[in-house]
């Protein structure tokens, strides 16, 4: 569950990023987060996974207040971050990029061979465990990042525009296999993108303008929404 | 439960070392440039200290001593101040060596025959009092009453004195050349973990946005400092040993350098000094480097 009570974000003292932010995303709920650039969508994903600090406010995820927490190792433990670049280390095959996390937290070798390929399966690209990321396509990539960003199970998913560098039939493949995700794992997923078609998957929708929430669509409401969305 | 957290513990602990291992790898000819300055610094500081202990010691043992010398002009009559002497309350005993007693013992010693009329040497009372403390003060009286009688005085805090003076000078000159050493060391090794760190970027940023503990992170760089540490003390104190070793084997040697050789048991604790000293120093220049360059919750 992630909650925001009155947050607000400035870096002068009269220029608010993001201006009395009112939110709550239920356990297992899937958003996309969408808006002009400069609306402040990266700086409240940032803010969720605490790259960056809010002036005022309350932010919680889980019931735990982070502003409390010291360290964001803790927090990001809980969490899978995608972006559009997708960090992939030259040198390893996808295999072991995604195993990498893995043997990072000290997971043993049966556990990283069960998780990878379970990541890998519900990725679709079990195939290419042992390609190297220099032959994969840009699609390829973004899902083999979102593989490894769910090996470790977390139970919150963030996205910065995942579909920034693919092509539109690529980006709503990748969206539609959020959906998958949400729906099979049931992760909490916060998605912020440009991407106008979202709507089409049917999913809540948050519209951030100059800093504030302009529109936020409920699942129910979409079909009105969808008609009536025009992105800019 | 409990045994899964350990075992994943050791398994993160492997990584660590894994990682430090991918690190020297990475770091190829600068980890023996590291190494050799490293121990270059290390012997020159272990020189210094034991030179230090060695001439403390000495002077130590020099500045107990409540004898000295007092030199009087050969044309002097010796028992008139002799006599004027002895009213000085603090001496104990006074014993004469005549010029002829002093040349003797110097040709002896230099194992050569010269004839006595070369003998420009004066007559010497040796002259014991009661306390070292109280050396300056009775040479000051002596000074007073021998008058222009009085040749030299030569005695043994002086000695210290001038040795003191000599092993300042070494010691500011090993400090300034070990301090010179450290820091090319710490620099060069700053520099070379840095580009680990940089070309390692990708691995620490994915690492950070997944939560991964902060020493887990940061541990391989400062063990890869532990291994520079190690290996450079382990080489300094092997070399040191070794040229110990070979002085007190060789008796010239040994007999040439017996001030400057402290005791086997001295010189072990010296050596474990230096070990712990390189082995802080250089992880505690690794440690900084990742405080500077790792940011971490960003």
């Amino acid at each position: 569950m992630i909650e925001l009570y009155r947050l607000n974000k400035k870096y002068n003292e009269n220029e608010f990023v993001l201006k009395d932010l009112n939110l709550h995303i239920p356990i297992g709920q899937m958003v996309f987060l969408i808006g002009e650039s400069g609306a402040g969508k990266s700086t409240l994903m940032k803010i969720l996974y605490k790259a960056e600090n809010f002036t005022s406010g309350r932010v919680l995820i889980g019931r735990v207040d982070i502003s409390r927490l010291q360290d964001s190792s803790q927090l990001r433990r809980r969490m899978g971050l995608i972006f559009q670049d997708v960090p992939l280390l030259p040198y390893l095959n996808v295999f072991d990029n995604i195993a990498y996390i893995l043997r990072a937290s000290g997971a043993s070798e049966r556990e990283i061979k069960y998780r990878v390929e379970g990541s890998l399966n519900v990725v679709g690209l079990s195939h290419k465990a042992n390609d190297m990321p220099n032959h994969l396509s840009g699609g390829e990539k973004q899902r083999i990042g979102i593989a490894r960003s769910i090996v470790t199970n977390p139970p919150i998913l963030l996205a910065d525009e995942p579909t920034g560098n693919l092509d539109p039939v690529n980006s709503l493949r990748i969206f539609q296999l959020f959906k998958e995700i949400n729906q099979k794992l049931g992760m909490t997923m916060v998605i912020a993108t440009h991407d106008p078609r979202v709507h089409q998957l049917k999913k809540r929708i948050i519209q951030l303008t100059n800093g504030q929430i302009s529109m936020d669509t409920e699942p129910s409401n979409l079909s009105t929404f969808g008609s009536n969305y025009s992105p800019n | 439960m409990i045994r899964t957290t350990h075992m994943r513990r050791f398994r993160m602990l492997t990584r660590i070392f894994i990682e430090a291992g991918l690190g020297l790898l990475h770091s190829r000819w600068l980890n023996f440039v590291i190494i050799s300055i490293l121990v270059s610094a290390l012997i020159i500081f272990g020189l210094m200290l034991t030179i230090s202990v060695s001439f403390k010691n000495i002077a130590n043992s020099l500045g107990s001593k409540t004898e000295f010398s007092v030199h009087i002009k050969d044309t002097s009559n010796m028992d008139s101040i002799i006599q004027r002497i002895n009213s000085i309350k603090e001496i104990r005993q006074i014993r004469v060596s005549s010029k002829e007693q002093n040349w003797k013992r110097l040709l002896k010693h230099l194992d050569m025959q010269i004839d006595d009329s070369f003998n420009k040497l004066p007559n010497t009372l040796v002259i014991n009092i009661d306390n070292s403390n109280n050396i300056m003060p009775v040479i000051n009286k002596i000074k007073q009453i021998v008058g222009e009688d009085l040749e030299e005085i030569e005695h043994l805090p002086e000695i210290v004195r001038k040795l003191q003076s000599v092993k300042n000078i070494l010691i500011f000159f090993g400090i300034l050349i070990s301090m010179l050493l450290g820091i090319a060391t710490f620099v060069i090794n700053f520099n070379t973990i840095e580009l680990v760190i940089r070309s390692r970027k990708q691995e620490l940023d994915l690492l950070n946005f997944m939560g991964v503990t902060e020493w887990y992170i940061k541990g391989p760089f400062i063990v890869q400092g532990l291994f520079y540490g190690i290996c450079s003390s382990a080489v300094s104190c092997a070399l040191l040993s070794m040229v110990y070793q070979l002085i007190r084997n060789n008796k010239d040697a040994a007999n040439i350098l017996s001030f400057l050789m402290p005791k086997s048991s001295i010189f072990w604790q010296i050596i474990c000094l230096l070990f712990l000293t390189g082995v802080v120093f250089s992880c505690f220049s690794s440690y900084w480097v990742t405080e500077r360059k790792i940011r971490l919750n960003s």
